[in-house]
């Protein structure tokens, strides 16, 4: 038994080791967590020289029954294979599914009941509606049926031969599904009732079975759709016919190819005018579209769009939307930016949406590419905020009574540059959503927040300075996941998957890199992936390729681990060089002896001092009582002038000198390496910025010391000044050593330095 | 989520606490409790929206020490673009004794909500996180 014990302790002994020597150093390249480089990305981070993708193009007809609710549709799907392997069956997403009364969405969703229940909660646990495809066929194209196997928000289907390298394939599938009432179970899509004058209004998407990716990181996606992590999807072509109400209005991924037959000769002249207008153009009034919503028409139109080379199709329709457009510049090209809402959303939607997305385009155009697609929309959509290529749902209704509040106007203009930015990440900048959420969310985060302060430098921005990341990094870790993590397992979404990423490119932006490098970086990424699928680590390398800067630690720290950054100004030592002339440094001496501090005897038997032997008996006295150590002799301005004179000019000129030299002891308290910024605050009251970068860290330690000189004095040091590291204690940033207040105690200060309520009243009066 | 930043205060002896969260969630969930929307930080404000806060926070923040629950005061509200911070103040708070707090605000209305709470213990910060199913943590 012994034995044993002695075999199993020395084993044990050894893993400690083996860990211990392990390279931890924050600096160590990311060797291990990325993909090796091969022949379909590259090492820089761009596509190889054998790199492929699918493409899937698709002619729909479909017919929305506003009796019903229900969707029903006929499409041909033509699969190409661009790959270099040969398919023997091929995947269809049915993300309709994810509603369907067996769905895994709903049998892995946490429920619990606690003291009280909201009814929407309990609306939502108990919702029995009959979601999800009701597949009527799947056909090859010479009407005979395909073997296909469902698999929950997926389907695959069996081919009789493989599909080679090269080829196509098409086959047809028909379906309908009942559309889900969003304010009572959710949803990206579904619908919106208004009770008082029973009308409805549609935002329609997921809405056709559609291809997924083959690719060469994920083969086929496999990943089922739970509902958070979104949509990853091939590029192709769509032909696709509505058919709805006559008296509806559609807004559509695409170009409308039947104006003639769906808008009124008004409309299409209004139109015509928004494409050089100033100012957006009404194309359906408020007045005309309050007119219409008040009758039912028995009629029927299809409306015909095509769109071109985009990953996915939605659109919305309704008798309530009133419509404005306004032409956006891209050389010869005019984009129509437009926005379609119910009178429930003015004011607020006719002053600001068009104008948010002819920004949001040009803006995003600045740092990526010009906007290649020829429509962007805007639909008013209660409580949400969903992109598709082209078109877009999001939220913002004032008040009944005509007025609304700062939030919500600035809500509306963050939701419309969110949503209409994605059109850049992930519609053209096409990363898998259902992977990693960050690659969409988190970039198009960072250029929502540089579109925001273009509209207004003082935007109250929700995300993007680093000091607006702090509360969700510091203090406890066990609820927060590294944003590499899969969209599926991210706690805390917002800060996660949006806010964090975006703060990390900011961070980059402004204090890694600076904005020359940076800029030109994550454009190039931009540009280079236009239009193809990139994974998180073409992202990294090309950043760092395109920038001839190594970020692999930053993307260690911030990407891959929960660290924050916590950087200590522990000890300041002030300096000054003697200069061995006696004349001063005895006189210094002696000013630092005075300065000391005495101890307590010494100052109470100072009152006894004529009482001493010494003072009553003067024999006593002899030449080391008189003796005045800092008095200078000429033995010491001989030997000066002897060292003095064996110094080359340069030297005398440093020791004349009077520089004051200070020494810096930081201390790396959080575990995320950073810059150390300071900022010296002099006697005379000027100030002087120094940047230290993040690689004083490199060899792994937890301490650093540091020298600056100055011919001022420094009355005082400021750690990370301007609040660019997102450095989560500031009370240890200061020398003198400061106390930072609580926000309860700036509170009290503020209401003890202003009136009070009942002065306030007084003056009222 | 939300921070709950709590600090003792040799001086007056109370635990002071600052409470931030997103001010439409705070606002959701007092017109869901009093069909009334209370337009927080606005000029509409409703005169009686503190008072509703207290309530909501008397219902769903807790303090208690060995001698029980101990009274949490709420001193004012302030709103600051997207955020509400909550400041409250608990007196006689000893600041060696054991301590239960219970923090379930918003968990009645938002599944997914969490409350992050830092205290500052002299030198030491002691950090959690609480959700629906963890609503108190004893330090």
């Amino acid at each position: 038994m012994k034995k044993i014990l002695t075999v199993a302790l020395c084993a044990l002994g050894l893993i400690a080791n083996a860990q211990e020597s392990t390279n931890k150093n924050p600096f160590r390249q990311l060797k291990q967590e990325l993909p090796t480089p091969n022949s379909y990305r590259t090492a820089a981070g761009f596509p190889g020289h054998e790199y492929y993708q699918q493409k899937a193009d698709y002619v729909m007809n479909i017919e929305l029954d506003d009796n019903k609710q229900i969707l029903s549709g006929e499409e041909t799907i033509t699969y190409h294979n661009m790959s270099p392997d040969a398919l023997p069956y091929l995947w269809v997403q049915l993300d309709q599914n994810m509603r369907a009364k067996d769905s895994d969405t709903k049998k892995i969703a946490q429920s619990s009941i606690g003291e009280s229940m909201s009814f929407d909660n309990l609306k939502r646990m108990m919702n029995d509606f009959d979601g999800g495809f009701k597949l009527d066929f799947v056909k090859g194209i010479d009407d005979k049926d395909l073997n296909y196997t469902v698999n929950k928000t997926m389907m695959r289907i069996d081919l009789d031969e493989p599909l080679k390298s090269g080829e196509s394939f098409s086959f047809k599938i028909k379906w309908w599904y009942n559309i889900n009432d969003r304010m009572q179970i959710g949803g990206r899509s579904g619908y919106e009732y208004f009770e008082d004058e029973d009308n409805y209004l549609y935002t329609i998407a997921q809405f056709f079975p559609r291809m997924a990716v083959y690719n060469d990181v994920e083969g086929w996606q496999n990943k089922q759709f739970l509902g958070r992590g979104e949509f990853t999807l091939p590029f192709g072509d769509y032909k696709v016919s509505i058919t709805v109400p006559e008296d509806h209005t559609i807004a559509s991924t695409g170009v409308l190819q039947n104006p003639d037959k769906v808008l009124t000769s008004k409309q299409i002249e209004r139109l015509e005018q928004a494409k050089t207008a100033e100012q957006p153009v009404l194309i359906t009034t408020q007045a005309e579209a309050e007119k219409i919503e008040k009758k039912k028409a028995t009629g029927k139109k299809t409306w015909v769009y095509h769109a071109e080379n985009v990953r996915d199709f939605g659109f919305a329709s309704s008798r309530k939307f009133m419509w404005d457009a306004i032409g956006v510049q891209f050389g010869e090209r005019t984009v129509m930016a437009m926005s379609y809402y119910p009178k429930e959303g003015n004011p607020v939607w006719e002053d600001y949406s068009t104008k948010a997305v002819a920004h949001t385009l040009r803006s995003y155009s600045n740092t990526t590419f010009d906007y290649p697609y020829p429509v962007a929309i805007s639909v008013n959509s209660k409580s949400i905020g969903m992109e598709y290529p082209m078109i877009c749902f999001n939220y913002g209704r004032p008040e009944k009574d005509g007025t609304y509040t700062a939030r919500l106007k600035y809500g509306v203009i963050s939701v419309i540059i969110h949503e209409v930015g994605h059109n850049f990440f992930p519609m053209i900048v096409n990363s898998d959503e259902r992977q990693w959420t960050w690659m969409d969310e988190g970039l198009n985060t960072f250029c929502q927040y540089l579109a925001e302060m273009e509209w207004d430098v003082n935007y109250p921005s929700r995300r993007g300075p680093a000091y607006k990341i702090v509360d969700y990094m510091k203090g406890d870790k066990s609820n927060i996941t590294p944003i590499m993590t899969n969209s599926e397992s991210i706690f805390q979404f917002g800060n996660n998957a949006y806010g964090k990423p975006a703060t990390a490119l900011n961070v980059l932006r402004e204090t890694i890199m600076g904005r020359e490098l940076f800029d030109y970086a994550f454009k190039q990424y931009a540009q280079t992936w236009k239009f193809k699928h990139p994974t998180p680590a073409d992202f990294f390398r090309i950043m760092e390729d395109a920038s001839g800067t190594d970020l692999d630690w930053f993307w260690r720290g911030w990407f891959f681990s929960t660290d924050h950054c916590d950087i200590a100004l522990n000890d300041v030592k002030w300096m000054q060089i003697s200069d061995k002339n006696p004349e001063n440094q005895k006189a210094f001496d002696k000013k630092m002896e005075d300065n000391s501090e005495d101890f307590i005897g010494d100052v109470r038997n100072k009152g006894n001092a004529k009482n001493t032997v010494v003072e009553l008996d003067p024999s006593t006295k002899d030449f080391y009582n008189t003796f005045d150590k800092y008095n200078v002799t000429n033995l010491d301005k001989s030997d000066y002038k002897k060292y003095i004179d064996k110094l080359s000019s340069e030297e005398k000129k440093m020791l004349l000198n009077r520089n004051n030299f200070y020494e810096l002891n930081f201390e790396l308290v959080g575990g995320l390496v950073m810059p150390i910024i300071l900022e010296f605050t002099f006697t005379d009251g000027s100030s002087q910025k120094e940047y230290i970068p993040a690689e004083i860290w490199k060899m792994g330690n937890q301490t650093a010391r540091k020298v600056f000189w100055f011919e001022k004095e420094v009355k005082s040091i400021n750690l990370d000044p301007n609040l660019e590291t997102a450095d989560v204690d500031r009370s240890n940033n200061y020398w003198p050593a400061k106390v930072v207040p609580s926000r309860f105690e700036l509170y009290q200060q503020k209401t003890r330095e202003s009136e009070n309520e009942m002065q306030k009243a007084k003056r009222s009066k | 989520m939300s921070i709950t930043d709590m600090e003792y205060n040799p001086t007056t002896k109370s635990l002071q606490i600052s409470m931030k969260l997103f001010v439409d969630d705070l606002e959701l969930v007092l017109e869901r409790e009093r069909e009334i929307k209370c337009f927080l930080g606005t000029e509409k404000e409703h005169p009686k929206s503190n008072e509703f806060i207290t309530a909501y926070v008397g219902t769903h923040f807790f303090v208690e020490q060995s001698k029980g629950s101990l009274p949490v005061t709420f001193i004012a509200k302030e709103v600051d673009k997207d955020y509400a911070w909550i400041y409250l103040e608990v007196k006689n708070f000893k600041v060696k004794d054991q301590t239960l707090l219970t923090n379930s605000m918003l968990f009645d209305y938002f599944n997914e909500q969490t409350n992050k709470v830092n205290y500052t213990k002299e030198e030491e910060v002691i950090s959690f996180t609480l959700f629906k199913e963890n609503i108190s943590k004893e330090f």
